[in-house]
């Protein structure tokens, strides 16, 4: 199985190494190191977006049934910086959205997109990408219009801060019941664990603590509307974060089997 | 060595726009293109249709509905109503999304005498406070 790469001479040769199993290549690229490992992620063939969450509406399918659809603005997306397998160790695509006032980014941030030929940028987002595809131009303008309507895309983001949460809420454990003589426990975990034997709290127990803030992706989201003149995205579904924060778009690495029809 | 920034590019939306308002007006002027389901329950028309009016919904592929009009959501692209009815004496609500594509049209079979004085009719659930069966009366 041999495949055209479109990457640098010394990419190839990487790829090379990690596919052999014979002893005559000198250097075999071992299984376990980040060269490989980076040829054998399931990673996307384009880099994507980056996009604002705006909100939520309704929208109708064109047989009447009615699904939640999100709102994500990709605000004037231009390439800012490229990573690539012999400088970085992996390769990816930086994606810059929204504006930013010149007195209000320091002088390296400054630099920085001046050397990528870009207005300054609100967010700076990078986008991984696999090693076998092509890496776009710095200084390239990307558009929504690279998602089709119908097609599937996963999304990730920094989900909502719940800061420090207790059992019921962060675990969904069931808590005490609130009279019948409980005292000063309705909301708590309980038991954690057995007698003598172990002894010790496992580790793992399900405890209160810091929930949210964390990345989450949601996949498999199907594209619903496109309207590449206004840098706008709709998809179905939810998407995590607040209302204007950062989301990452990509092409579904694992598109459902039978898409369904809008 | 003079740092010289990119002129930034204008924002691609019209001035003022929100993203999300920009893609339900377009929607809505899309699914209604007869500007009338944006306006029949729009408390600026004067002959919209309110809480507790009796009407008749047309589906695309369905039989009519007719019922009272309990409670009104407006809520831009997902503005719906709800309409209560009493058939055979079991009480029967239907909540229905005013922007579907299969909603064709909504018709004023009878208009309260008396305007309702309250926005929302759940007190209609009250066998004593109900309107019966309406479609029957006609």
């Amino acid at each position: 199985m041999s495949r055209k790469l479109s990457t640098t001479l010394s990419a190839r040769l990487i790829f090379r190494r990690w596919q052999s199993t014979d002893a005559s290549n000198s250097l075999p690229l071992l299984k376990h190191t980040p060269e490989a490992s980076v040829f054998r992620k399931n990673l996307p063939k384009r880099p994507g977006l980056a996009a604002y969450k705006q909100g939520m509406t309704t929208f109708f399918k064109s047989d009447g049934t009615r699904v939640p659809a999100t709102v994500l603005f990709a605000d004037r997306p231009q390439v800012t910086d490229v990573r690539t397998l012999e400088k970085h160790g992996y390769t990816a695509v930086q994606v810059g959205i929204g504006s930013k006032k010149v007195r209000n980014v320091t002088k390296p941030e400054l630099g920085h997109f001046i050397k990528a030929g870009v207005p300054v940028k609100r967010d700076v987002v990078e986008l991984r990408i696999s090693p076998r595809a092509e890496l776009p131009q710095v200084g390239a303008d990307l558009s929504v219009s690279i998602f089709k309507v119908g097609s599937y895309v996963d999304v990730k983001a920094i989900c909502k801060g719940k800061g420090f949460a207790g059992p019921m809420k962060r675990h969904g454990f069931s808590g005490s019941p609130a009279s019948h003589g409980v005292s000063l426990t309705h909301r708590s975990h309980g038991s954690i664990g057995q007698s003598t034997t172990p002894g010790r709290v496992l580790p793992g127990k399900r405890m209160a603590g810091h929930m949210g803030g964390h990345n989450v992706t949601v996949t498999n989201l199907q594209v619903l509307q496109v309207l590449p003149e206004h840098d706008i995205v709709v998809v179905q579904g939810h998407v995590p974060g607040p209302k204007k924060g950062v989301v990452r778009i990509r092409d579904s690495i694992r598109p459902p089997k039978h898409p369904k029809e809008l | 060595k003079s740092l010289v920034p990119v002129k930034p590019i204008p924002k691609r939306l019209p001035k003022h726009a929100h993203p999300l308002n920009l893609v339900e007006e377009k929607n809505m002027t899309q699914l209604d293109p007869d500007n009338w389901k944006r306006t029949i329950f729009s408390r600026k028309n004067e002959n919209a249709v309110r809480v507790k009016d009796i009407v008749r919904v047309s589906f695309a592929d369905e039989t009519p509905i007719v019922g009272a009009v309990m409670a009104i959501y407006r809520r831009g692209m997902s503005t719906t109503f709800r309409l209560r009815n009493r058939y055979t004496k079991i009480g029967t609500e239907m909540k229905i999304p005013l922007f579907s594509p299969l909603l064709k049209q909504i018709d004023v079979v009878q208009r309260s005498p008396k305007p309702a004085k309250l926005n929302k009719l759940f007190y209609l659930r009250h066998p004593k406070l109900d309107l019966g069966d309406v479609e029957g009366k006609l």
